[in-house]
């Protein structure tokens, strides 16, 4: 499959142009938008996210403004009063600035949600999740397991009752969020704090592995793609010198050292100027009970249970965050892509037989651009190419498409005639039947 | 045809130099080739392969790219150590046979329903030991690496091919209403290639009714 300069390089062949009149950079920024609009329209690109109970934030706020600045997800923890003259704490300082002669005693007020947990007395607020930028729409929500219905604020409202701070249960309905975008609120909030994961060493670079907050009791490894050592060495430089020359793969030394002496030893006794390395030296990794630890963590492998990479689709970086469903939010949703940003820009979430498709709808705006070179002819040409390929898309979610027969369901079950085939209407009819 | 016929009679048609062409390059020629393959395969459905994969323990969840390279979309799944046939779902299916349907684990998985276009799942889970699945997919075709590579395709489809590659060398050169002409043919051949698999399709199920109702008849 070509790779994305060379789809850049032909568009520029298809453009006749050698970059005057577009430039490679307006062209990847126009497959970008491809790539996002396809993910988006046709929304064929579905994951999971794991969410703390309470949401954690990356910040909390306390003027709308700060929404602006910043990245992350936020939560505004103040209410706006007096035409966003002023934020405050609590509900007892809207009725003091508003000139009520009785302030009542007001509801607890914190700024992260997790505080709740340590927190008595009333609640003045409810649970706000901030989903992935990428996100395009909630399919499914479950709390530790449990199937949460989605819910309108016009049925809330027809309760006639304080809604926006149901607490003191289980979590049993979700609203899209009255909030902004890319969020969404849960009602019937459960205050008991429960941490996931820690990824381990976070705070210090790259996550090397992650343990479970409160108790340890789950088996994992690290799934770094490198499952074993390729060989085992004494000495720094004795892969490379080898007698065929480097040795390729990654290698393990099973030696300590060098001492003061400049030697290598194999037991702490043999190097006592080293009197902290007490362990017994093994040829390879399963010998010393060491573990593989090579490359950044990708994901994570176990026998009680599967870690599903939320972003399955993202090639690079490392692990930074790690959730599970117990005791927890977990979200089904539609995803749309990121943004390609160069011509080294993988497009995972597409499958590389359609990513032609991004170029047709590059050619589409590239052919329609007032200037030199406009050609509506071809510009709408390609647009229906690339309006062929979303239609493409839209059905690729569906799996099933292709076994419907055996589909489980009321619609489906009983005897049922044989489809017809399905031609489109202007397909020619045949001679014997005019 | 191998993909050196299919290139020299594109390069033929668009009145180029059969072994050095000047405007539409070799290259440019086999990517038409491969591009044509694709698209026939996106709108025909008729490449079906098969793989075999391990659902290791506590498993529930797999992505076609454990399937195969050439994975399109999984059509039917087996479990292949029982010869069981796992019967497609839907996730609201799930909600309503089981609420708690994430947390079941079992020897057996029953069914199996789309997730994501690049995903799937099993239901019930995999417990310790875990199972294997075999999947049936809908394909893409495999990249044609050298000139002796023959097309998965048949050889009547193989004419589109000719006509896809003849088209793109016209689009390029912005011969646009000849262009037009063989983009119509070409997907009016596609239909009638989509037609003929489809009566393919229609015959079969048809003679499995008869079938059925003669075998039914003499028990009755």
């Amino acid at each position: 499959m070509p790779s994305l300069a060379a789809l850049v390089d032909d568009i520029l062949l298809r453009l006749q142009d050698d970059e005057t009149l577009f430039t490679r950079a307006e062209i990847v920024r126009w497959l970008s938008e491809a790539y996002r609009q396809m993910s988006h329209r046709t929304r064929f690109a579905k994951t999971f996210s794991t969410m703390d109970m309470p949401p954690r934030h990356t910040r909390a706020i306390t003027f709308n403004w700060e929404r602006n600045i910043g990245s992350g997800s936020w939560r505004k923890w103040t209410f706006t009063n007096q035409n966003d003259h002023t934020e405050c704490t609590f509900l007892w300082e809207v009725q003091q600035a508003g000139g009520m002669d009785s302030p009542g005693s007001g509801t607890v007020a914190v700024s992260n949600l997790w505080e709740l947990a340590y927190a008595s007395g009333s609640v003045d607020t409810h649970y706000r999740f901030m989903l992935p930028k990428q996100d395009a729409g909630i399919i499914h929500v479950w709390h530790d397991h449990d199937f949460i219905s989605s819910v309108t604020a016009k049925i809330l409202d027809s309760t006639e009752t304080a809604w926006w701070y149901i607490g003191g249960s289980e979590p049993y309905v979700w609203l899209r969020s009255l909030g902004d975008a890319h969020s969404f609120d849960v009602y019937g909030i459960d205050t008991e704090y429960f941490q996931s994961f820690d990824v381990s060493t976070m705070d210090m670079g790259n996550a090397r592995g992650w343990f479970e907050a409160g108790e340890n009791t789950d088996t994992y490894a690290p799934d770094s793609g490198i499952a074993s050592w390729a060989y085992a060495y004494a000495w720094d430089g004795e892969p490379e010198s080898g007698a065929s020359g480097a040795i390729s793969g990654v290698g393990k030394r099973f030696t300590f050292g060098p001492n003061e002496d400049g030697n290598y030893y194999t037991h702490d006794w043999e190097g006592d100027t080293h009197p902290y390395l007490e362990a017994a030296v093994g040829t390879t990794g399963f010998e010393s009970g060491v573990d593989l630890e090579i490359g950044l963590m990708r994901s994570g492998v176990s026998s009680s249970r599967q870690y599903w990479p939320s972003h399955q689709w993202q090639t690079t970086g490392t692990l930074r965050q790690a959730g599970k469903s117990e005791n927890a939010l977990l979200v089904y949703h539609d995803v749309y892509a990121a943004d390609i940003t160069g011509e080294e820009t993988e497009t995972p979430m597409l499958p590389d037989p359609l990513r032609k498709y991004l170029g047709y709808y590059a050619l589409s705006i590239l052919f329609n651009r007032q200037g030199e070179g406009y050609d509506p002819a071809l510009a709408g040409h390609y647009e229906l190419r690339a309006a062929r390929g979303f239609k493409f898309l839209q059905a690729f979610g569906m799996i099933q498409r292709a076994d419907q027969h055996f589909v489980r369901g009321g619609g489906q079950r009983g005897t049922r005639e044989p489809p017809l085939p399905q031609l489109p209407a202007d397909y020619p009819r045949a001679p014997w039947l005019r | 045809m191998n993909r050196q016929e299919l290139r020299e009679r594109i390069l033929y048609r668009l009145n180029e130099d059969i072994t050095s062409p000047t405007f539409y390059t070799e290259t440019i020629a086999n990517n038409a080739i491969q591009e044509a393959m694709e698209i026939i395969a996106e709108e025909i459905a008729t490449l079906r392969q098969q793989a075999l994969i391990v659902a290791k323990p506590g498993r529930h969840w797999f992505t076609t790219y454990e399937v195969s390279d050439v994975c399109m979309t999984p059509i039917r799944v087996w479990s292949h150590g029982t010869g069981q046939r796992l019967l497609p779902i839907t996730m609201p299916q799930l909600e309503q046979h089981y609420s708690h349907w994430i947390t079941v684990t079992a020897d057996r998985p029953q069914w199996w329903y789309p997730l994501s276009h690049d995903a799937f799942g099993i239901w019930p889970g995999t417990v310790e030991g875990g199972t294997v699945l075999r999947v049936d997919f809908l394909a893409w075709p495999e990249t044609l690496a050298a000139d002796s590579d023959e097309p998965i395709i048949d050889e009547v489809t193989q004419d589109l091919v000719i006509l896809y590659g003849e088209y793109d060398g016209l689009i390029r050169q912005w011969e646009f209403e000849r262009a037009m002409d063989l983009f119509t043919r070409f997907a009016q051949h596609y239909l009638d290639t989509k037609f003929r698999s489809e009566t393919r399709r229609f015959q079969h199920i048809h003679m499995n009714r008869v079938m059925a109702g003669y075998n039914m008849g003499n028990q009755l």
